[in-house]
């Protein structure tokens, strides 16, 4: 419900039918052939325009409203007239089970200002799960299909999802599957009425974080923005189909709490003569609630309220800022400027270069990488256009980064293009593996290629190549190096400090400087664009210091703890690519607040967001002087 | 001693396997473990007797699990059972293969090598992070040596002689959450292939089964140069495996019976097949999953509600699990 400061009601819920297609598990709504006859739904309509504010809303509901699609467009009609004398706007919503949604249906719902909030469970076992036809038939397919359909209309609307304590562990599974259907907003509601218990309540919160630790923003979920918890004491009014006005759990919990009806009731739709005298604090709500309930049933409102509050801290605890007021600043997307605005931003990150990014597709799979785009190409006028404007650089290197540049079909014509516009250096970020085919390779360096910068996780080839997800990888990239250098470029060659491969790491060192006789950098894997939950990939800095001590190649790690590691705290740039400078430091980071005793607080970077929210930061110590007099 | 059941991963799904409990005495004193410690070590005669109804088997490929207690306190008997059990294969012309599940207190570098030497595959039984394994692995002796330390001594051992060997981690409800981080404890000790097992006759129930299922789904996906034996949901429900066990008192069992033995005297009673000594061959102690699952059903009255809620969580965690081999 929206309500304004004064406590005054500008929305109203009408049930418009108890009978629905569904049988849904977790529904406790009491079904029936019921309908509410028009009088009572021009009555209702009445009702609203009572309400002191200039915006009302019409929220229809069920059963599944759409079952009675002639009383929705008679009562539109009679609202939207009702609405010009009272000199008031409405806008509608429905709540649906989408199962009826046809294109006739959403042209209309989108010519009247409607907002639609569809009830859909994430992934195929979660929704089949519960939410059913009455034959126990499965309703997956038509919805999504109907959903799919929706979202192509221009018309506002959310996805409720409804998550069950049996349905709690593929959470994160189905919001990610939500977002990755482009649906707009979920809106996440537990089940109501059933106990949580302490592990699935924990769980639910757990599988939130791993969705919002993979990067996804917070906006996708709506329970970031609307005060709804806990869902038990909505303010929600409800019109009943027989008149009866109660507040929404009344009847949304009807079955399990039927007593509930006679404490939440407010009378009849003819008795109510202003629908602002209907306001009802959250407390007065409960304590309603908790007078109508039997000893048991108070167990279970205890236990939802519960979570409902939890679930509110979880969301109000993300919208606040981090620990720190002292951010590095994000540069963004950098490499989408102009090349004489890059020049700007990064000289004075010790960045002598400039950047291009070449949309395309990858040839790895890491299970790091969210950015698993399977995009076209962009096309060579495009390219052209975009270095046509960087003319002006002062630097003379570019990098060309994105998936992977090498594989546009275009390469070598654009590289020659870029050398000709006056870039001497020319580095291309690279997974390396199509550098395995020597004439490839050369026909690139000899196009204006002068580095590569290439990743190898792990010098076991079985290791490399699940990390990267494609078998050979780790073979080919080590021929590709040896193939690069045969034709006269560099290679700078780093690997990712991940959960994954933290066992390999020292060796990996050892084969790059010894072996490879290359630079080597290992950097801290990012939060941002990950594919997995931030702590799933990062190990503690503790561990980090107990399985790396005496390696050489750290980079990007907060001072004090690379300190503790190596004995350079400084890496030579010259070892450093600077596609992944520019990589690293596209990031929010956080410094701690003991962090302003350190000598190093303007060298050192900080640390990231997501590191001090998921880990402890024991290892985070200010390098004092006399402490940096024994380092170096 | 862990409740595992072989995952036939050497010889094949078409193997006869045997698991062979050789005593019931070990060092430690899992949390999760009921075997109880009143048994007598195996007979020799009963070893050899149950080689041979395992060798009855029509299979070529045949595989011995060392099972126990901590078989190795017995390393007498596994050194005679290896003998005659070769000698068995050479005359039937089988292949045999070796498993030692131990609690690697007691793999020196002798026995690594006499192990290595069998090319056995060795599971060992290692919960995590020292904290999780100490605290659901304690030792019997409570002044004992530092028993993880020797442990990944023998990791170690396993490591540097690039042995077959895996890692048993048990779980119960209690732990699930720090599953995660004891995966990636084992990754970052360089160990490749973990198999993840709850402990029967902990509190798992159905409706568990999603959250399980999405703890694991997560471990799978983060690390990929793992390998999970049983991540398809192979052995599920572990409660209704047909594995072969035959105890060191002579008696065969189905399935996990015996480390539950403690606890549920009354289960461990309907696993009960007979003694080895009466049995007439391998086939006749044979049972697939299915039948297995049918027969506890069938006898679910008999079952403690633990069990058959573990039962029932198995099922559903292999539902889940089972549309994983479509992805993969």
């Amino acid at each position: 419900m929206t309500k304004n400061m004064q406590g005054s009601i500008n929305s109203l819920m009408v049930m418009l039918t108890r009978s629905c297609q569904f049988a849904c598990d977790y529904c406790e709504v009491a079904l029936g052939p019921e309908s509410m006859p028009l009088p009572i739904l021009m009555r209702a309509i009445d009702l609203l325009m009572t309400t002191d504010d200039e915006r009302c809303q019409l929220r229809f509901w069920g059963g599944e409203p759409l079952i009675k699609w002639a009383s929705i467009k008679k009562a539109v009609d009679y609202a939207q007239k009702r609405a010009v004398t009272a000199k008031k706007s409405i806008k509608f919503m429905i709540t649906t089970n989408g199962y009826l949604l046809d294109e006739k249906k959403l042209r209309y719902l989108e010519k009247n200002n409607f907002e639609a909030m569809l009830s859909f469970d994430g992934n195929e076992y979660a929704h089949d799960r519960h939410r059913h036809l009455k034959n126990r038939k499965g309703t997956y397919t038509r919805t999504l299909e109907n959903l799919r359909r929706l979202a192509s209309y221009n018309i506002p609307y959310f996805v409720n999802l409804v998550v069950t304590p049996d349905t709690v562990g593929v959470l994160s599974d189905s919001l990610e599957f939500l977002k990755n259907n482009s649906i707009a907003s979920v809106q996440i509601c537990y089940r109501c009425g059933v106990a949580w218990r302490r592990k699935a309540s924990g769980e639910l919160l757990a599988q939130l974080e791993n969705f919002l630790g993979r990067g996804n923003r917070a906006d996708f979920i709506m329970n970031f923005h609307n005060d709804c918890e806990p869902t038990m004491l909505s303010q929600e009014i409800l019109v009943d189909v027989d008149g009866r006005i109660y507040y929404d759990a009344a009847i949304f919990l009807e079955k399990k709490f039927p007593s509930l009806k006679k404490s939440y009731e407010l009378g009849n739709i003819g008795g109510i003569k202003n629908i602002g005298r209907l306001y009802a604090s959250k407390p007065e709500l409960r304590k309603r609630f908790l007078l109508a309930c039997s000893e048991p049933q108070k167990k279970i409102f205890l236990n939802n309220e519960g979570l409902g509050l939890k679930m509110k801290a979880f969301f109000e605890q993300r919208n606040q800022g981090s620990i720190s007021s002292n951010e590095h600043p994000v540069i963004g997307p950098v490499a989408a400027q102009g090349f004489r605005e890059q020049n700007k931003i990064l000289i004075e990150l010790d960045i002598d270069a400039v950047f291009m990014k070449i949309e395309g597709p990858c040839l790895n799979d890491c299970v790091f990488c969210r950015q698993k785009t399977s995009s076209a190409f962009d096309a060579l006028p495009s390219i052209l256009e975009r270095l046509g404007n960087g003319r002006g650089s002062v630097s003379k290197k570019l990098c060309l980064i994105g998936n992977e540049p090498m594989l546009h079909p275009k390469i070598t014509q654009i590289l020659r293009k870029i050398k000709k516009s006056g870039f001497s250096m020319i580095e291309i970020m690279t997974s390396g593996n199509m550098l395995a085919d020597p004439a490839f390779t050369k026909k690139v360096v000899d196009a204006g290629a002068t580095s590569f910068s290439i990743p190898l996780f792990s010098n076991h080839a079985d290791v490399h190549d699940a990390i990267v997800g494609r078998k050979g990888a780790c073979n080919s990239v080590i021929r590709g190096i040896e193939n690069a250098l045969r034709s006269g470029a560099q290679a700078f060659i780093h690997t990712n400090l991940i959960r994954q491969n933290i066992a390999h790491c020292l060796e990996l060192e050892r084969f790059v400087r010894k072996q490879l006789a290359l630079p080597f950098a290992i950097f801290t894997i990012r939060p941002k664009t990950s594919n997995l939950a931030f702590p799933r990939l990062m190990p503690a800095y503790a561990e980090i210091i107990s399985r790396l001590t005496g390696v050489k190649s750290m980079v990007g790690f907060p001072l004090c703890v690379t300190q503790k590691v190596q004995a350079e705290l400084f890496k030579n740039e010259n070892e450093i690519s600077d596609s992944m400078k520019l990589y690293f430091l596209d990031q929010g980071f956080v410094k701690l607040r003991r962090c302003s005793g350190c000598i190093f607080i303007k060298k050192c970077a900080g640390i990231f967001r997501e590191y001090a929210r998921f880990f402890p930061t024991d290892e985070i110590r200010p390098i004092t002087a006399r402490h940096a007099n024994t380092i170096h | 001693m862990v409740p595992l059941i072989s995952d036939n991963k050497n010889t094949g799904a078409n193997a006869a396997n045997m698991a062979i409990a050789l005593t019931h005495h070990c060092q430690m004193n899992c949390r999760y473990c009921g075997i109880s410690s009143k048994s007598f070590d195996m007979r020799q005669e009963t070893l050899y007797k149950s080689i041979d109804i395992l060798f009855s088997a029509q299979h070529n490929d045949i595989e011995l699990q060392f099972f126990g207690g901590e078989p190795l306190i017995r390393f007498d008997l596994i050194n005679k059972a290896v003998s005659y059990s070769r000698e068995k294969a050479e005359n039937t012309k089988k292949e045999i293969t070796f498993l030692l599940t131990t609690n690697g207190l007691l793999l020196n570098r002798k026995i690594l090598d006499y192990f290595r030497a069998l090319r056995a595959t060795v599971l060992l039984s290692l919960d995590g992070a020292p904290a999780a394994h100490l605290k659901s692995r304690p030792l019997k002796n409570k002044n004992g040596p530092h028993a993880y330390e020797s442990i990944m001594h023998a990791l170690r051992g396993l490591q540097e002689r690039k042995m077959d060997f895996f890692i048993n981690l048990v779980y119960t409800e209690k732990n699930l959450k720090i599953l995660f981080d004891n995966v990636s404890f084992l990754a970052a000790n360089g160990i490749k292939k973990i198999k993840l097992s709850y402990a029967v006759g902990s509190k798992f129930k159905e409706s568990d089964a999603c959250a399980v299922y999405g703890t694991l789904e997560e471990i799978f996906h983060a690390f990929p140069a793992l390998e999970f034996p049983g991540s398809c949901g192979e052995n599920e429900p572990i409660l209704a495996t047909p594995q072969i066990t035959v105890d060191s008192t002579g008696m065969v069992y189905r399935g996990c019976a015996l480390v539950l033995e403690k606890k549920y005297p009354g289960f461990n009673r309907l696993m009960r097949v007979g003694p080895v000594k009466d049995a007439p061959d391998y086939k006749s102690l044979q049972r697939t999953a299915a039948q297995q699952t049918e027969f506890l059903l069938e006898r679910k009255r008999e079952i403690p509600a633990v069990l058959l809620d573990n039962l029932r969580f198995g099922q559903t965690l292999k539902e889940l699990l089972s549309a994983r081999r479509m992805r993969t």
